[in-house]
């Protein structure tokens, strides 16, 4: 690990207005999650569809508004800044889509979507330069720089993610959001742009919040890990550490259903662990005391805070571990 | 536009005959408004009293009217005031459809007071709602535009509406927002740009409903001045022959069913160019 | 049971028909699960779409093949055809349960139907049976289940009543493709568990369609890698993950994040899969080879069996086994 904090976000409280069978609810997203990343470093978020986790990565590029909390950038507030500053941020600050095919407007050329961020700030003095940097940028991704005058329907999927990544990277940022930026990618494809991400990281020094349901991704690609189950995080460590050894319940259940290609390490019919309750139908203490095996009487009255656990910086909220 | 894009565009055209021959009948029917002076055998407003209602002959290919004027020629310069009627609540409809609709979705509180009148404006037959403007308004060309195009309006905001609600949501706007982009900048990038070709489709069935809607006003002595020749007036000034001259009607009468329809059928067909699935060559998703 | 034939099935006009599935054949034997894994694109759900005589109208087409289902091929059948000629023992799940699935009807009386058409029993009967097999695919709870609607169901849920509907008609057969792809890993791994006790329990063939090698490794008891249009390697399940002897197969394997923890870099294959209808000649795969050889570009690859039931489309497979 290495540099000072860079991005620094603390209890962000984020809930929607749903309307069921009449009724309407509000449903907590995120629920006081915290997390701090530094120069450098890749954190990975992992959790289940629904736990908040693209919820929290949305929230701190600016897409939702949180209820309460804040999201610091280099110990700058982003939430309450003024719109000049703001707009700095915004291209410091830059997120990556799962889906490749919804995330380019079909009727831009790859170069207006590349370079879109910096026309929106007025990064570009003359055109030439622009398109300099459009041609640099493609080459980067490993895109032949004739491809800016194409359309996104002549790309693959795996091209079409590459732009997407082009698009987040020029003008160079300091962090990158990647919310599940390679779920919708073959597998072939998928290590391609893995790779392509990690040599990013390491030549333009970015740091990367990468979103995953996938823990497998995660850890190839992060180095810390911060696990979420109903709009919390509930255990945070390093990613070999979480790997190897989960400590939380959720976390271990996560670990063991990963189906590992080994047909020597068969799982199946060895897990049973329920299935996670509705967003409108929170349980009042611990999320996961419905389907966890440890649950004591105290799990269903009072949620646990994380707290530190062992050494190396691991945090778990659990109430049994 | 590059060439690629043209062979998408003709494709559907050429994949349903029926459609090509709507697009030559609009053609010809452009042709005969731009050249209505050149084309039409005699003029159209010269009367002779000598020759009133004689039936289509080698002189006259479409009869004459109760005043001796050559139907063919009145027909031919009908043309003009149909194109002339259409593209004005085409242009009214979109010039006022597409900046509601947009911005109802883009703010929603405009949204709601703007779709809320819509909804107030759709609650009357469109033909109904012209037939009351011209009577307040008096009859006269701009007011049949104004008076059709209201009917229009309220329905190309809804689709406009519908259409961006939806753009908003798309992730490429999305990321555009993520990086700082604004209201305008959204519009003008990724709104509009995605809204050309629907709107092209409304705006050719607009066009057919348009060609209705004059011709009845015009039927109903609402429409365009009774001097001015339209294919509305012809059928209106002529309904009294209708046993003695059935030519007097068959012709116009024609001619409005012919525009509408191939308006209809070129909509359709552009319709099919925007379904994905038309472009798509390999269905396979595995 | 089941037996695929050289199976191809084409698009566009007759006189010039692309080949998406080229000479697809495998067989199926009673309670077992046979794992058809690939890339997007590769043919594989066009294959089982085929197998169930369910290709879209119009498009698609079996070109060449046969399709045995105890013997009786059942590519000339139409569906109804099928369903009197006693044939209909086969059932599919799909992907996403939530679009399969009618929203305003309670789930009871969409399980009854399935079971109304194929054992002309209703009213409670039928009900009683719905009830049976919802508890036969680990419902919590089936009997309040019955009158739930599908928007009250969690995903994992949804995709029970889908196989308890599949399973309605008694299949000697279930094809499922990616069944588990839209799910939950920890969701996944209970479908899973139930469609292997499934197959266990009623001696059912499971053809089990996805992309994801991990799954097939903890379901299949065999394995088929399809790659442009073509099965390129067959074996058992251990021997396919021991020893792969075809080199996309050993490629997809090696690109796995969770396979190759600790190292820097992935390694990849190169390039993307062909365009159908764009290998002239040779090997499909010669494009993004690594041990290409320039007779892999002219000519077809041989069929080999490298071992018992291990085959392989490659004229220089891993690991050795020259034509003898």
């Amino acid at each position: 690990m290495s540099g000072d904090v860079i991005l620094d976000v603390r209890d962000i409280m984020v809930s929607f207005s749903a309307r069921r069978a009449g009724r309407k609810y509000r449903v907590q997203a995120v629920d006081g999650a915290s997390l701090s990343l530094a120069e450098g470093e890749v954190l990975g978020i992992v959790g289940e569809s629904g736990c908040g986790k693209t919820t929290l990565g949305r929230t701190i590029v600016g897409l939702v508004r949180p209820d309460s909390g804040t999201i610091r950038f280099n110990g700058a507030d982003m939430i309450g800044a003024g719109s000049s500053s703001l707009r700095e941020m915004r291209l410091k600050v830059r997120m990556v889509f799962q889906d490749p095919n919804a995330s380019l407007n079909p009727r831009r050329a790859i170069g207006d979507s590349v370079a879109e961020a910096g026309d929106i700030s007025g990064f570009f003095k003359t055109r030439a330069e622009r398109s300099a940097a459009i041609a640099a940028t493609l080459t980067a991704v490993g895109l032949n720089p004739a491809f800016a005058d194409r359309y996104p329907y002549e790309l693959s999927g795996g091209q079409r993610q590459r732009v997407g990544i082009a698009r987040a990277i020029l003008p160079t940022p300091s962090i990158i959001i990647a919310d599940e930026p390679v779920s919708a990618l073959d597998v072939s494809v998928q290590a391609q742009v893995l790779n392509l991400m990690m040599d990013l990281r390491d030549q333009l020094r970015l740091s990367m919040l990468f979103i995953s349901h996938d823990l497998g991704v995660i850890g190839q690609i992060s180095s810390r890990v911060a696990v979420m189950y109903m709009g919390r995080i509930v255990e945070h460590a390093r990613t070999r550490t979480v790997l190897d050894q989960p400590l939380h319940p959720y976390t271990r259940a996560l670990v063991a259903a990963i189906p590992k290609p080994d047909p020597s390490k068969r799982i199946l019919g060895a897990i049973e662990m329920g299935e996670p309750p509705s967003l409108f139908t929170r349980p009042r203490g611990c999320a996961y005391a419905p389907r966890c095996p440890l649950a004591s009487d105290r799990c269903f009255v009072e949620v646990p805070n994380l707290r530190s656990a062992g050494t190396d910086g691991r945090t778990i909220a659990c109430h049994n571990v | 536009m590059s060439t690629n894009s043209a062979t998408l565009w003709l494709r559907p055209f050429i994949a349903r005959p029926i459609a090509l021959a709507g697009l030559g009948v609009l053609l010809a029917t452009v042709l005969a408004a731009a050249f209505a002076p050149w084309l039409a055998p005699y003029d159209p407003y010269a009367i002779d009293p000598l020759i009133r209602l004689t039936p289509p002959n080698v002189t006259h290919w479409f009869g004459t009217d109760q005043f001796g004027r050559d139907t063919l020629s009145r027909t031919i310069q009908s043309a003009r005031m149909a194109l002339l009627i259409g593209s004005g609540v085409v242009v009214f409809a979109l010039a006022t459809g597409v900046p509601a609709g947009v911005l109802s979705a883009l703010f929603p509180r405009l949204g709601h007071l703007l779709m809320r009148m819509v909804d107030v404006l759709m609650a009357f037959p469109t033909l109904l709602l012209a037939l009351g403007l011209i009577v307040i308004l008096g009859p006269s060309v701009a007011n049949v535009i104004l008076a059709i195009g209201l009917g229009y309006m309220t329905t190309t905001t809804r689709i406009v509406y519908g259409l961006t609600l939806r753009l908003r949501a798309e992730t490429y706007v999305e990321a555009s927002r993520s990086m700082g982009a604004g209201t305008v900048w959204l519009i003008s990038r990724h709104i509009l740009p995605n809204l050309v070709s629907p709107l092209l489709v409304q705006a050719s069935f607009v066009f057919a409903f348009a060609q209705l809607g004059a011709a009845s006003l015009d039927f109903l002595g609402l429409g365009a001045p009774p001097e001015i020749p339209s294919w509305g007036n012809m059928l209106a000034e002529s309904r009294t022959f209708i046993t003695r001259a059935p030519w007097l009607l068959i012709f116009p009468g024609m001619m409005i069913v012919a525009t509408a329809f191939s308006l209809n059928l070129v909509g359709d067909a552009l319709r099919d160019r925007l379904d994905p699935r038309f472009r798509q060559v390999f269905g396979e998703k595995g | 049971m089941l037996s695929v034939r050289d199976l191809t099935v084409s698009v566009g006009p007759a006189t010039a028909p692309v080949d998406i599935v080229a000479g697809v054949s495998f067989g199926l034997a009673k309670g077992e699960i046979l794992g058809l894994v690939g890339e997007s694109g590769c043919g594989k759900s066009m294959t089982s779409l085929a197998v169930m005589g369910l290709l879209p109208q119009p498009g698609p087409r079996v070109r060449v093949g046969e399709v045995l289902l105890e013997g009786c091929d059942v590519t000339q059948l139409q569906p109804w055809q099928r369903v009197e000629a006693g044939h209909g023992r086969m059932a599919m799940i799909f992907q996403e349960p939530m679009t399969s699935l009618n929203p305003v009807r309670r789930i009871g009386d969409q399980i009854a139907e399935a079971v109304r058409v194929h054992e002309g029993i209703s009213g409670a009967a039928a009900l009683s049976r719905a009830c049976e097999l919802l508890e036969l695919v680990r419902m919590p709870d089936p009997r309040m289940q019955l009158s739930a609607y599908p928007h009250q169901l969690s995903g994992g849920q949804r995709q029970r009543v889908m196989i308890a509907i599949a399973l309605a008609c008694r299949p000697q057969v279930l094809v499922a493709d990616e069944p588990t792809t839209a799910l939950d890993v920890t969701i996944q791994v209970q479908i899973l568990g139930l469609l292997r006790e499934l197959c266990n329990r009623l001696d059912m063939a499971i053809l089990f369609i996805t992309h994801d090698m991990g799954v097939v490794a903890q379901l299949a008891d065999r394995v088929a890698v399809m790659y442009a249009g073509r099965i390129v390697e067959t074996a058992a399940v251990d021997e396919l993950f021991g020893k792969p002897r075809h080199h996309y197969t050993r490629g997809l394997m090696d690109c796995m994040p969770s396979r190759n923890s600790g190292a820097r870099r992935l390694p990849t294959i190169s390039g993307q899969p062909p365009v159908p209808g764009t290998v002239a000649a040779g090997c499909v795969f010669a494009l993004r080879c690594a041990a290409v050889r320039d007779v892999c570009r002219v000519a077809t690859p041989p069929r080999m069996e490298v071992s018992r039931g291990h085959e392989v489309l490659c004229a220089f497979p891993l690991g050795g086994g020259e034509l003898p």
